[in-house]
Formats: C-alpha cells, structure tokens, sequence
C-alpha cells in the first residue's frame, strides 16, 4: 500500500483525535455550567426539566427531584425557571461558539494555541 | 480549604524534585479570589512550608493559615509517615515521594467555616461552579464523577476501589457543613485509617500500599449510606483531571499519550485536577504571574 497515503490517514487520525478531545472536554464544560442550585437542591438545567416547568399546572404543588434524589418542592416557579435558562443559554451559546470555532481547525498546532 | 506539605521526591538514579504543594495553594487561592464570590481560604500547613509561603510573601492570599503537623497513627506501613510513598510521573520520569496525607481526615475539627469545600491543592479552579455547593442543603457532597482530559482510558480505578468492591468517592473536591453527619464521615475516616489493613482487606484495596484519602472517605460514605449504593453524596459536576502521564502545557492546552507518541490538543479552560506534579507547578507559576 502507498506508504504516504497511509501517511495521510495517519495525520488525519491525529488531528481527528485531537479535535475530537477538545469537543469531549468542551461538551464536559458546559455539562457542568447546566447545575444550579435553587431551595437547597441541586439541577441540572435540561430541556426536559425546562419543559416539564413551564407545563406545569398552576393547581398542583411543584416537586422535582434533584441530583441527589432529593424532592424539592418549587413553589418560585419563575425564579426556578429564570435560572435554568440562564444556564441552559449560558451554557449552549459557549458550546455552540467554541464547536463552530473547532469545525474551522484544520491542525493540531492551532487547536493547542486557541 | 487546602492541605499542603512540601517535600521531595527522588528518582530511580537518585536525583532531587521538590514538590512545591503551598505554591499550588497560593496560585489556587489567587483563582479563587478570582472566580469565586464565596472566596475565604484557609490553608492547612506545617511549620516548614509556613515559613515558606512568609519567605515569598504569599500568606496574604490566605484568610487562615492554620498549623499542623504529620503524625503516624495506627499500625502498619501504610500508616507510618516515613514508609507512606508514592510513585507518580513527573514529565516523563517516574518518581517516588512521601504522601503526606494524614491529616485530611481532622479537617472537620480545623475548619475555620460552617459550611467548607475542602479541595486538593492541584486541583486547579478557574471558574464558579463548585459555587453551587454552597447553595446545597446537603451537610456532604463528594466528588464522584471523573473524567481524564485525554479521554484515552476507561479505567475501573476512576469508578471503584477494586472492581468487586465500593464505589470510589474522590476527596479532590469535599463540601462539608458542621454537622453530626459530616462529623461521623469523618470519625468514620480517622476509624479507616487507624485500622488501614483491616478495611483494605474488607474492601479488596490491600494493593494499595499507600493510605489514600478517596478510599477513607468512600468506606465512610458507604457506612453513612447503610452501606448501600445511594446518590445522595455525590458531587453533581464532573471533575476534569490530567493523569500524571500526561502534561499541560498551559491552562490551555496539554499533551497526552497515544499511540505510544506525544499528541496534544487545547482545552477549554475549567476547573482541573492536576495530577502531574511538574505540570501542577507550571500551572501554579503561571497562575502566580499573571
């Protein structure tokens, strides 16, 4: 087999590894930016949780369970809400930046500097 | 709240490193004050490093310094100071250096603070979100989720302390309040380091032949739970760390092993748990001059 296409695979394998690395370790940063705390518990702001919020019926008592299994009762409901979309946003726009900014990385040696 | 101990690790020809831990406490410190608004640091020292950070007038960056020094408890090699060593990289040698660990588990009675997040002193903060802990109406929360930057192995060692045995807590990051609960963690983990040989048996670590924090505190959170697998501990955040095979760069980029070569990519800048030394110290200077 050409020895430089093989070359050639091995570079690609080599920077396709580096960028995918960068992308886990963003992915993690914004994973963690998603956690809040609100009436001692402790959320991750998904759009599942966000969605179940905003659906709510008024007439019932709000409970969601934490991170750590724990029920919370919401009874700010738009508090509740303001910060996990705050986080969700917070955290999807920086994700989104950096993910659009790796699709343009085409070596190793840039990905290290920016 | 930081413990840091200086000392030295030697080589297999011999030769001297000097493991700067206050130095990584200062450069912590610094990023706390920084990036978090909850930022009142207390750091645990001995007289040695003390005079240390005063000599380079890094004690300002500390709202505590609270003295204390080593002392051997229990039976066994693990519990004896000067045969308690461990091997890890330093760059790309291999070096062995006393873990000078043994006070960890009085950190309940010298914490200056109701509610304390204890953290390693090579685990680097440079953002907000250990923040939310505060926030938490838990008395403990305990790292659990841990990722290796690199994301080139997936060892049973991140998740457990032998593959038949507990779930592995990490002590990197500790949030406590002063409460009977986090005050029986931590008689529970003076219990396991008193009677180290016992609990490793029981719990299949007796190849560790170096007392180890993470297996104290997660034997004391298995008995808190009812020795049952539960959640209620758990730190919600993943923690970032570097292996001690592989080295930073700068905060923002490293190098890692693969393939048997050098690769290396960026890293989004979050917190992380330094475990090369010489990578630590690095980050720590940077941080320093900034």
């Amino acid at each position: 087999m050409d020895k430089s296409f093989l070359a050639e695979i091995e570079q690609f394998s080599n920077l396709k590894t580096a960028l995918d690395t960068k992308k886990i370790n963003a992915h993690d940063r914004a994973k963690n930016k998603l956690i809040f705390a609100f009436e001692g518990g402790l959320f991750t702001a998904d759009p599942s949780t966000i969605l179940f919020v905003k659906m709510h019926d008024e007439t019932r008592d709000l409970i969601l369970i934490d991170n750590n299994d724990t029920p919370i009762k919401i009874v700010d409901k738009d508090n509740f809400l303001s910060k996990a979309e705050s986080c969700y946003y917070e955290a999807m726009n920086e994700y989104h930046l950096l993910y659009e900014d790796l699709k343009k990385q085409r070596t190793v040696k840039k990905l290290i500097d920016e | 709240m930081m413990f840091a101990y200086n000392g030295e690790a030697h080589d297999a020809p011999g030769k001297t490193y000097a493991i700067d831990y206050v130095k990584m406490a200062v450069a912590n410190a610094k990023n706390i004050k920084k990036y978090m608004h909850n930022n009142s640091v207390a750091l645990i020292t001995d007289k040695q490093s003390k005079v240390h950070l005063i000599n380079n007038g890094w004690q300002k960056h500390f709202t505590h310094i609270i003295l204390t020094e080593e002392q051997s408890e229990g039976e066994g090699p693990n519990t004896n100071l000067d045969k308690n060593i461990r091997s890890m990289r330093v760059g790309d040698k291999t070096i062995t250096l006393p873990w000078k660990n043994h006070t960890r588990p009085n950190a309940y009675e010298l914490s200056p603070f109701d509610q304390t997040i204890l953290i390693d002193s090579d685990y680097f903060i440079f953002d907000n979100t250990l923040e939310t802990l505060f926030e938490s109406s838990q008395n403990i929360l305990c790292g659990k989720h841990v990722k290796e930057i690199s994301h080139q192995d997936n060892l049973i060692d991140y998740e457990r302390l032998h593959h038949q045995s507990l779930k592995l807590f990490w002590a990197t990051v500790l949030y406590f309040t002063k409460s009977t609960e986090a005050m029986l963690m931590f008689e529970m983990m003076k219990a396991v380091k008193k009677n180290w040989q016992y609990y490793s048996r029981m719990y299949k670590f007796e190849g560790s032949r170096t007392y180890r924090n993470d297996f104290a505190v997660s034997v004391a959170l298995h008995a808190l739970q009812g020795k049952k697998e539960t959640t209620q501990y758990d730190v919600p955040f993943t923690l970032m760390c570097l292996a001690d095979k592989n080295m930073m760069l700068d905060k923002k980029a490293f190098a890692f092993r693969y393939k048997d070569k050098w690769a290396g990519t960026g890293f989004p800048t979050q917190n992380i748990h330094i475990m090369n030394k010489q990578s630590a110290m690095m980050i720590a200077e940077e941080i320093i001059n900034e």
